[in-house]
């Protein structure tokens, strides 16, 4: 070898012309969030006879409804699996789906049902998850929604709230002199067996639900004047709260339940107190000659959210438990009220006047952002599912009150199927079970 | 030469393994470059990292002046009259041309030059009146200048091409990608601004997906999974065919995808 | 005989026409009107002969007379005041017509109720603090002129119990509004 470092020279060279390559990152900083294509298949019923409900339906129902979700029409399916080996993943790739969830309901010893359900990944042809869910046979909804939770949650991140329960008011018009009938209805998240809770000729308003979704409070009329009311959902058992002169109203469970916010006016003015459930002491925190309302705690505990129009205009305004401290929040606009906070304390939904239309938007607290949801005029009373996704409000449709719902984001709508009658005052449980 | 024993050959003593230093170390010290050189990363030590947003078509364009298309010996002879007409007809039809056309692309800009050749052609009717000579020389001045018009522009544009560097062609099928990918990617409601999914991409010439790795999860399953399902969806570019295979090799046989959404609530 | 005044053979006889009238037998809903209608007769015809009696002093008849002429004024108004869209101030028609009413009740010892109302914009709780706000604002201008406090109860339905249920102007200005109510 003449001249070894030649040689190498040459081996570098080679390898450097061989070797050379860009290296190439694309950053993708933008989305088209279409909804996620899934095909619910209907479950197969292992026993005689029809299925006691069509969970798949209520599932399919629950995950378009979040907006996140777009089904398959079942009339575009090929085949209807239950197992696992029954599935062709071509057939479903064929219909550009996603995910394919399939599974099973039997039914169990003394009026039971079990649902079992399997999720498969269709591009990648595999099997991501699965479970069972057990329960009353009478509960099949129940047992439904609490699939479409598991789903949901493991899809996108964020538990579902398809397993939870409304309470709104509904009002048939008594005619012409005739006083008005009141009832106070409990449904399913979806609006699905509707329960009357309360009866009354005399007006009913603000349902609340206590953190432990086992107990409600409300304004009745019944005694002739409002006063606070709070019931036991299993016993259906009454004790009247509060009995004071003039306005008795919002009733707003603590966080832990210990305390009850409330608007009353016996001073002389509509301020905010706060009763000690447990020694029935009253602390007025908003002593001020205008009108204080509408209370809303936020997740912590620590501060609440409430309407006043101290400034000419009802506004939001923050009171700080352990400062005594009371800030506005609200700034857009000359009517902001009846504020509610998400669990991630962060969105507040309220309702905020623009143009003379009354509709329904969400500030965000560390932004000061504020997002109108809505484009119907005659919003009110929002309420947020526990997990922050969706908003419940009540609103004018024709002549009539009805509840419908926007994601906070804005891309989802829907409306509660119509019941006779004036529907409004609509508010979403907590969260039914632990986890 | 014979350095063994002459009483046995070579073949029947058995050869013990020795280690001659110099040599072994040098072989080692070989093999060890050889190595360095095939691992080490050739490119640059920064990562190189195309940010792409839609971006203009890069040509080059160069200001032509009519009068150096003018053919140089014929014309001179000629009567002088009719040299000046078609000089400052073309003249000033060919500059403004060029000077508004950042981003259109270069074969528009060679359409219109030769027009502005044809516009000569009915300037020497008039001049028809005067002598035979000059009548001929115009066409034929016309001719040549269109012929060479149409050259200069060809040169014009394969320089062009020959100048756009394989880093604009890149940039070029990267965006095509990103705008794909970004019609096929469907964010979580728990995804947020800032999350970072780093994914890394195999192609085959074809320009199908044949691999998708996460290489750096964001901590958000589903919102890793959403990234995975948009090039899942994605499936192929296909326009990566149109690449010249050196290119392809180069910069798209295997990539990284970065999801960093900026456009979210918060 | 001794001479029986005209309004005492008057009496007699209607007293008379009642007796026969009580005295029959059956008892369908006819006679117990029949019955009411007698009793109204017996209490006019003692109203009557009070208003013989007291023919002389003329005074209370006119007050009687003027207490009468102010509870039709004031019902001539109508027991309903109407508000201006978010305002609870009195305009000049209300004031008109609860002046009425503020004389009717000053001689009487009557308790009163106010029912506040708003139209069905805005929040529900809100507009149920805009019903109270109206009705303390004819409260205070009731005891302004005179009606003792204790004899008014002010309370407010919000939106709730309205008159017109459809949306626009002609039927949230019939909305905005305070009802007086006789309690007794």
């Amino acid at each position: 070898m003449k001249n070894p470092a030649i040689a190498l020279l040459g081996i570098v060279l080679l390898c450097a012309a061989i070797g050379a390559r860009a290296d190439l990152t694309i950053e993708i900083t933008q989305g088209s969030d279409n909804p996620t294509a899934i095909a619910v298949v209907p479950f197969a019923w292992q026993a005689a006879g029809a299925a006691p409900e069509d969970v798949a339906q209520v599932i399919e129902s629950d995950l378009t409804r979040s907006g996140q979700f777009a089904p398959v029409a079942r009339t575009d399916m090929l085949g209807l699996p239950s197992t696992e080996e029954e599935v062709f993943y071509r057939d479903w790739r064929a219909l550009e789906t996603e995910y394919l969830l399939i599974g099973k309901a039997s039914p169990t010893p003394n009026n039971g049902m079990r649902l079992d359900y399997e999720l498969f990944d269709v591009l990648r042809q595999t099997r991501v998850f699965s479970g069972y869910e057990s329960g009353p046979a009478s509960d099949g909804r129940m047992l439904a929604h609490r699939v479409a939770d598991k789903i949901y949650e493991h899809l996108t991140g964020v538990r579902g709230a398809f397993a939870t329960r409304l309470l709104y008011v509904s009002v048939t018009r008594g005619g012409a002199g005739n006083k008005d009938y009141y009832r106070l209805t409990m449904s399913d998240s979806d609006g699905a067996r509707p329960i009357v809770l309360l009866e009354s000729r005399e007006p009913l308003l603000a349902p609340a639900w206590a953190p432990d979704a086992v107990q409600i409070a409300y304004v009745s009329f019944e005694t002739g004047r409002p006063a606070i009311f709070r019931q036991d959902l299993a016993t259906g058992k009454r004790e009247q709260l509060t009995n004071f002169k003039g306005l008795n109203s919002a009733p707003a469970w603590s966080p832990d339940g210990k305390t009850m916010a409330m608007v009353l006016s016996k001073d002389g003015n509509p301020d905010i107190y706060l009763m000690d459930r447990a020694t029935r002491q009253l602390t007025n925190i908003t002593n001020n000659y205008a009108i204080e309302t509408e209370p809303a705690w936020m997740p912590d505990g620590k501060s609440l959210l409430f309407t006043s129009d101290r400034g000419g205009k009802p506004q939001i305004y923050r009171y700080d438990l352990a400062s005594k401290a009371t800030t506005r929040i609200t700034f857009e606009g000359n009517y902001n009220a009846r504020a509610r906070v998400a669990q991630d304390g962060r969105n507040v939904v309220l309702v905020h006047q623009q143009d003379g239309d009354f509709h329904i938007a969400v500030l965000d607290l560390v932004t000061n952002r504020m997002v109108t949801l809505t484009s119907t005029a005659l919003d009110e009373s929002p309420s947020i599912a526990p997990n922050g996704s969706m908003v419940l409000y009540a609103t004018k449709f024709g002549d009539r009150g009805i509840l419908a719902a926007v994601s906070v984001d804005g891309g989802a709508k829907f409306r509660l199927p119509s019941r006779e009658g004036d529907v409004r005052e609509p508010a979403w449980s907590p969260f039914l079970t632990a986890k | 030469m014979n350095t063994s024993s002459a009483a046995s050959s070579i073949y029947a003593k058995p050869v013990v393994p020795r280690i001659v230093v110099r040599p072994a170390l040098a072989s080692v010290l070989l093999h060890g470059l050889l190595l360095f050189i095939l691992t080490a990363n050739w490119a640059d030590s920064t990562r190189n990292v195309i940010v792409v947003k839609p971006q203009p078509k890069v040509i080059n364009a160069r200001l032509v002046d009519a009068s150096e298309l003018k053919p140089k010996p014929k014309p001179k002879p000629v009567a002088p009259a009719p040299k000046p007409k078609p000089k400052p007809k073309a003249a000033p039809v060919a500059k403004p041309k060029p000077a508004p056309q950042p981003k259109p692309k270069p074969v528009v800009a060679a359409k219109p030059k030769p027009a502005p050749a044809a516009k000569p052609k009915p300037v020497p009717a008039p001049a028809k009146a005067e002598p035979e000579q000059p009548r001929m020389t115009q066409q034929e001045l016309a001719a040549l200048t269109r012929a060479d018009l149409a050259r200069a522009v060809a040169e014009e544009q394969s320089a062009a091409q020959a100048a756009a560097t394989s880093a604009e062609m890149a940039a070029s099928y990267a965006a095509l990608i990103q705008q794909t990918v970004v019609n096929y990617w469907s964010r979580p409601p728990s995804a947020r601004n800032g999350m970072e999914t780093l994914l890394s991409i195999q192609l085959i010439p074809t320009g199908e997906v044949v691999s998708v790795t996460i290489v750096k999860s964001s901590g958000n399953t589903a919102f890793d999974r959403s990234a995975v399902n948009a090039v899942e969806k994605a499936g192929s570019f296909p326009e990566l065919q149109n690449l010249p295979s050196r290119e392809f090799e180069k910069t798209f046989r295997r990539f990284s995808l970065l999801f960093r959404p900026e456009d979210l609530r918060y | 005989m001794k001479h029986v005044s005209v309004a005492g053979k008057f009496v007699t006889l209607l007293l008379s026409a009642a007796f026969l009238v009580a005295c029959s037998s059956s008892s369908t809903k006819e006679d117990e009107e029949a019955a009411a209608a007698a009793a109204a007769a017996a209490a006019a015809a003692r109203a009557a002969q009070e208003a013989a009696a007291a023919s002389a002093s003329s005074s209370s008849s006119a007050a009687d007379a003027e207490r009468m002429r102010l509870m039709e004024a004031a019902a001539a108004y109508g027991n309903v005041f109407y508000f201006a869209y978010d305002s609870s101030l009195l305009t000049p028609e209300a004031i008109a017509s609860l002046d009425a009413h503020i004389a009717a009740l000053a001689g009487t010892n009557s308790t009163i109720r106010l029912e506040g109302h708003t139209d069905e914009r805005g929040t529900r709780e809100y507009n149920l603090a805009l019903g109270e706000r109206r009705a303390n604002s004819v409260r205070d201008y009731m005891v302004l002129n005179g009606i003792a406090n204790y004899r008014i109860e002010a309370i407010s339905y919000g939106e709730e119990r309205p008159i017109g249920y459809g949306s626009g102007e002609s039927n949230w200005a019939q909305n905005r509004r305070v009802e007086l109510v006789v309690v007794n």
